[in-house]
C-alpha cells in the first residue's frame, strides 16, 4: 500500500528540498504559516479551511509545492517572481488573524530565503539545526500490534482535522495537447485529493514509530482513518462549497455505517463530483464483498478508482474489467526509456501519480493520459 | 412468528383498512446465495429502503429470518426532501436491489416480491403468515457476520478479552517457544488419473502452521474461544504470517542441517507459503541452501493479496525463487480472482484455485465467464484448493483440473491405505488421516505401517470420481 506521495509531502521531501538549494545554490523563497502557534479555539476545521483558501494564490502558483508539517506548520516553496501572489496570500492571511484576533499575527508568517535560510527552516521543521533530518518513512520504532492498538485509542479522541491534507488532480485544458503547452497553463484542476497524513498522525500521537515498517498492520490502521476522515466529512456545512474530491477508503469502510452517513449528509451539487479509491490487496481480501461495494457505491452515484498501482501490477489488475473508472498509475523513472506493457488500460481512465517532474508530465502525455497528480502539475 | 413479524401483520392490517395507494416490499435477504447475506448486505439494503420508507410515509420490519419488509405508500408524499436520483421509488427498488444483489441472487423475481394492498392483499398477508419461515442467526442478530473484518473486536475473544489485534499478537507469540513441530501439519495435494492412468498420485505435500491449534491454546490459556481470531481480519492475518514465517523457515532449515529423519518432507517436493517479506528474508536463502545441498525440491506459495500489497518487492520475491530454482505457486486465488484479473500475468508454474461450492451453482453467463477463465490460464496449471467435497472433484474434473488439494482428498487418500494396510483393524479413518497430517513423530503414534503413511497414497488406486 503506497502513501509514498503522502510522506513526501512532509518534513522529509522539505528536508531533501533544502539539501538541494544548498548543493545546487539555487534560490528558491519559502512562505511558513506556523499554525502550530493557532489557539485551539482557532485551529477548527473551517479555520483551517479558510487558511487553506488563503494560500491558494501563492500555493497554486506555477512552481510552488506545499508542505504540510508534522507540527500542523504549513511551508509553501517557490521559485522565480511570484510577488504579486505572495502578496494576495499574505494580505489574505493577515486579514484572517487580525478578524480572529490572534494575539502575534506577525509571529506566525514568516518569508525565508534559501539556500540562506537553511540552517532556520531546518530548525523551524523539527530537524534542530545540522542534526540528521529524518528521510525515512520507516525511521524510527517498528511498528507492531501494540503500536496499532495505541495508535487506533489515540485516534478516538483526536482532533484530526489538522492531520488533513489536499492533493491536486490535474487534466490537461482542452487544446493544450494541441498548442504543447504542458509546462505551466495547460493544466486545470480536476480534483482534489482528501487523505490524512499517516506520518504525521503517528508523529503527534505516537511519536518515533515508523508507521511502514509494518505494512499490513498499517493497513489496517487505514480503516480507523477511513472513519474518523468519514465521521469529519459527515460534520454539518464541512463539505459546503466544496468542490469534486476523491477519498482513500477501504472496502469495509465504504459499507460500514460511517460512510452511510457521510453519503446522507453529501451535498446535493456533489453528487457525482465524489471519487473513492481504494487498493488492490483490500479488494482482493474480500472480492464479493468489493463486487458490492463497488455496485452500491455506482448506484449512489460515486466515481471508483483503483490506487497504488505499479507498472508490475497494471497487467494483473484490469481496472475495467474490475470496474473502475480510474486507475493511480505511479511514475517510475525507468518508463522514460520502456515504457510499461499498459495495453489493458485506457489512457483516459489513467492518473498518472507522482508526475513530479516534466518527464514524468511528457511521458504521460505521449501515452495520451490526461490526469496527472504530482510536483510538476501541482 | 417472531416480534417483527406481529409487528408487521399488525401494521398491514391498519394499513388494509386504507389499502389505496399502499404496497408493502420484502426483500427476501434469506435467499441469498451462501456465504451472504452478511452484515453489510442489511446494513446497506436498510439504509436504501430507509431513505424510500421516508420518503413514502412507510416503516421498515427486519424479520428474524433475515428478510427486510417495507410498507409505504407508493405514491411521493413529499416528506424527506430527495436527493436528485438518489431515493428510489417503490416501483422502482425491484429493479435497483436486483442489479445491486445479483452477485448473490441472479434471479431479481426471487430476491423482492412487491405487493400493492389494494389488489394483492392476500398474498401479502400469507408471506407475513408463513408458518415455515424459520429465524436464522443472521435475522436475530444482523451485527453477526462470519467474515467480520468490518470492525475491530468482533467475536469472542476479540470483543470480550484481548482485542482482535492482541489476539493475533499472542497468537504469534504462542509460536515462538520450542518443539514448533507440534503445531505444524502438512497436506497432501494430488493428481487423479488422467492421461491414460487411473487412481491417485501425491505430487506435493504443503507444510504450515496449525492455525486452529495455535488458537486452541491461545483459548486455554486465556480461559475464552479465541476460535477464528487468526483470520477474521485479512490484514491482522497477514501480518501474522509474517511473523510466522521467519519460524517455518528456521525450522525447515535446522530439520535440513541436521539431517534429521526429515519428517515434514517424506519423498515428495514440500510447498511452503511464504510471504514477500519471508521470501526476501536471509532465513529463505539460508533455507534455499540446504534445499540445494540436499536436492530437495521445494515449492514456494504466495497468496495474490500478499503479492497485489507491493508489485515492485513481489517482483523481487519472485525472482529469488527462481534464483532458488523452485516452484512458484500463487495461493489463495478465488474464482473471482480468476474472472476478474489476470493472474497468468504473475507467471506462475502452479495457481490454487479456491473451491466454493458457489462455483457449482453459476448460472447461466456466470459459469461461461468461469470456464473461459480456467481454459485461459490453462487446467493443467491449476490445484483445486479447499476442495473439501466429492462435487469439487466433479466440478473441477469436468473442467479438465486433475490436480486436488483438501479434506475431500485426504479422506481419498486415507480411505486407500486403510484398504491396504495390514494393521488398520483398529484404525478409524478420522484417525489415519490425523497421523498423516501431523509433521512430528509423536502426532503419528499409534500407527503400524509408518511407510504406507509416509507415502501418503495406496499402492493401489483408490476410486476416482467419475
Amino acid at each position: 500500500m503506497n502513501t509514498s506521495v503522502a510522506a513526501a509531502q512532509t518534513a522529509s521531501r522539505l528536508a531533501l528540498l533544502i539539501c538541494e538549494c544548498v548543493d545546487t545554490g539555487v534560490a528558491r523563497r519559502v512562505l511558513l504559516v506556523r499554525l502550530s502557534g493557532l489557539p485551539r479555539v482557532l485551529a477548527r476545521p473551517h479555520h483551517l479551511r479558510l487558511i487553506q483558501d488563503a494560500l491558494a494564490p501563492l500555493a497554486s502558483a506555477s512552481r510552488a509545492q506545499t508542505f504540510h508539517l508534522p507540527s500542523g506548520d504549513i511551508a509553501i516553496v517557490w521559485r522565480g517572481a511570484e510577488e504579486a501572489a505572495l502578496a494576495r496570500t499574505k494580505r489574505a492571511l493577515d486579514c484572517l488573524f487580525e478578524d480572529a484576533s490572534v494575539a502575534e499575527p506577525a509571529r506566525l508568517l514568516a518569508v525565508m530565503h534559501l539556500p540562506d535560510d537553511a540552517v532556520a527552516l531546518r530548525a523551524e521543521i523539527g530537524a534542530g539545526g545540522d542534526a540528521p533530518v529524518p528521510i525515512s518513512p520507516f525511521a524510527g520504532r517498528p511498528f507492531d500490534p501494540s503500536g496499532l492498538v495505541r495508535l487506533e485509542q489515540a485516534l478516538a479522541q483526536a482532533d484530526i482535522a489538522r492531520f488533513v491534507r489536499r492533493e491536486r488532480i490535474r487534466t490537461i485544458e482542452p487544446g493544450a495537447l494541441d498548442s504543447g503547452d504542458s509546462e505551466t497553463g495547460g493544466f486545470r484542476l480536476a480534483w482534489e485529493r482528501r487523505f490524512l497524513a499517516a506520518e504525521d498522525v503517528a508523529a503527534a500521537l505516537t511519536p518515533g514509530v515508523a508507521l511502514r515498517t509494518d505494512p499490513w498492520l498499517f493497513a489496517r490502521l487505514t480503516r480507523t482513518f477511513d472513519r474518523r476522515m468519514l465521521a469529519l466529512l459527515s460534520a454539518p456545512a464541512e463539505l459546503h462549497g466544496a468542490g469534486p474530491f476523491s477519498l482513500d477508503l477501504n472496502v469495509a469502510s465504504l459499507l460500514g455505517p460511517e460512510f452511510t452517513r457521510f453519503d446522507a449528509a453529501l451535498p446535493r451539487l456533489l453528487r457525482g463530483q465524489v471519487t473513492i479509491d481504494l487498493v488492490a490487496p483490500d479488494i482482493l481480501a474480500d472480492l464479493a464483498a468489493f463486487g458490492f461495494a463497488r455496485d452500491f457505491a455506482r448506484e449512489r452515484g460515486y466515481r471508483l478508482g483503483l490506487r497504488g498501482v505499479g507498472a508490475e501490477l497494471a497487467p494483473v489488475l484490469p481496472a475495467g474489467r474490475l470496474g473502475f473508472d480510474f486507475v493511480h498509475l505511479r511514475w517510475a523513472e525507468a518508463w522514460a526509456g520502456l515504457a510499461p506493457d499498459l495495453a489493458s488500460m485506457s489512457p483516459a481512465a489513467i492518473v498518472l501519480a507522482g508526475a513530479d517532474t516534466a518527464e514524468a508530465v511528457a511521458w504521460g502525455r505521449a501515452q495520451g493520459v490526461t490526469l496527472f497528480q504530482g510536483a510538476a502539475v501541482a | 412468528m417472531d416480534g417483527a413479524g406481529r409487528l408487521l401483520r399488525d401494521a398491514l392490517e391498519r394499513g388494509a383498512r386504507t389499502p389505496r395507494g399502499r404496497v408493502m416490499l420484502v426483500l427476501h435477504l434469506s435467499r441469498l446465495r451462501a456465504p451472504a447475506p452478511r452484515a453489510y448486505h442489511r446494513r446497506i439494503a436498510r439504509a436504501m429502503l430507509q431513505d424510500t420508507a421516508q420518503r413514502h410515509d412507510g416503516q421498515l420490519f427486519p424479520l428474524g429470518n433475515g428478510d427486510l419488509a417495507m410498507l409505504c405508500r407508493s405514491e411521493d408524499t413529499g416528506g424527506a426532501p430527495a436527493v436528485a436520483g438518489m431515493i428510489a421509488e417503490p416501483a422502482q427498488l425491484p429493479e435497483l436491489l436486483g442489479r445491486l444483489f445479483r452477485a448473490d441472487l441472479p434471479d431479481p423475481a426471487r430476491l423482492v416480491s412487491l405487493w400493492s394492498l389494494d389488489g394483492a392483499l392476500a398474498s401479502a398477508m400469507a408471506y407475513v403468515d408463513t408458518p415455515d419461515r424459520p429465524e436464522t442467526e443472521f435475522g436475530r442478530s444482523p451485527q453477526k457476520d462470519r467474515r467480520s473484518g468490518e470492525g475491530p473486536g468482533q467475536g469472542g475473544l476479540g470483543q470480550g478479552g484481548l482485542g482482535q489485534t492482541a489476539a493475533v499478537d499472542a497468537i504469534a507469540l504462542l509460536a515462538g517457544g520450542r518443539n514448533l513441530e507440534s503445531i505444524m501439519q502438512r497436506q497432501t495435494a494430488v493428481s487423479l488419473g488422467g492421461a491414460g492412468q487411473r487412481g491417485v498420485r501425491p505430487i506435493f505435500r504443503e507444510v504450515t502452521f496449525s492455525i486452529a491449534e495455535l488458537e486452541a491454546r491461545l483459548s486455554a490459556r486465556e480461559g475464552a474461544d479465541a476460535t477464528g481470531q487468526a483470520t477474521a481480519d485479512p490484514f491482522l492475518f497477514r501480518h501474522l504470517a509474517g511473523r510466522l514465517d521467519a519460524r517455518m523457515l528456521e525450522t525447515m532449515r535446522t530439520h535440513l542441517a541436521a539431517g534429521s529423519p526429515l519428517d515434514a518432507l517424506g519423498a515428495m517436493p514440500m510447498h511452503l507459503n511464504l510471504t514477500v517479506g519471508g521470501v526476501l528474508s536471509d532465513a529463505f536463502a539460508r533455507l534455499a541452501e540446504e534445499c540445494e545441498a540436499a536436492a530437495h525440491p521445494l515449492g514456494i506459495e504466495i497468496s495474490m493479496v500478499e503479492a497485489c500489497l507491493d508489485g515492485a518487492t513481489f517482483v523481487q520475491a519472485r525472482r529469488a525463487v527462481d534464483r532458488a530454482g523452485m516452484r512458484f505457486v500463487l495461493d489463495g486465488v478465488s474464482h473471482m480472482a480468476l474472472m476478474l484479473t489476470r493472474p497468468a500475468a504473475m507467471a506462475p508454474d502452479l495457481l490454487k484455485l479456491d473451491w466454493s461450492p458457489r462455483m457449482a451453482e453459476f448460472v447461466d453467463g456466470e459459469r461461461e465467464a468461469l470456464d473461459a477463465a480456467v481454459a485461459a490460464f490453462g487446467a493443467n496449471r491449476i490445484v483445486l484448493h479447499r476442495a473439501e467435497t466429492e462435487s469439487a472433484l466433479h466440478w473441477g474434473l469436468a473442467r479438465g483440473i486433475r490436480q486436488f488439494q483438501g479434506r475431500h482428498v485426504d479422506a481419498m487418500l486415507g480411505a486407500g491405505r486403510i484398504r491396504d494396510c495390514g494393521m488398520s483393524a483398529g484404525c478409524t479413518l478420522g484417525q489415519c488421516i490425523g497421523r498423516e497430517a501431523a509433521v512430528a513423530l509423536p502426532g503419528r503414534a499409534g500407527c503400524g505401517n509408518p511407510a504406507l503413511l509416509e507415502a501418503g497414497a495406496a499402492p493401489r488406486p483408490v476410486t476416482v470420481p467419475a
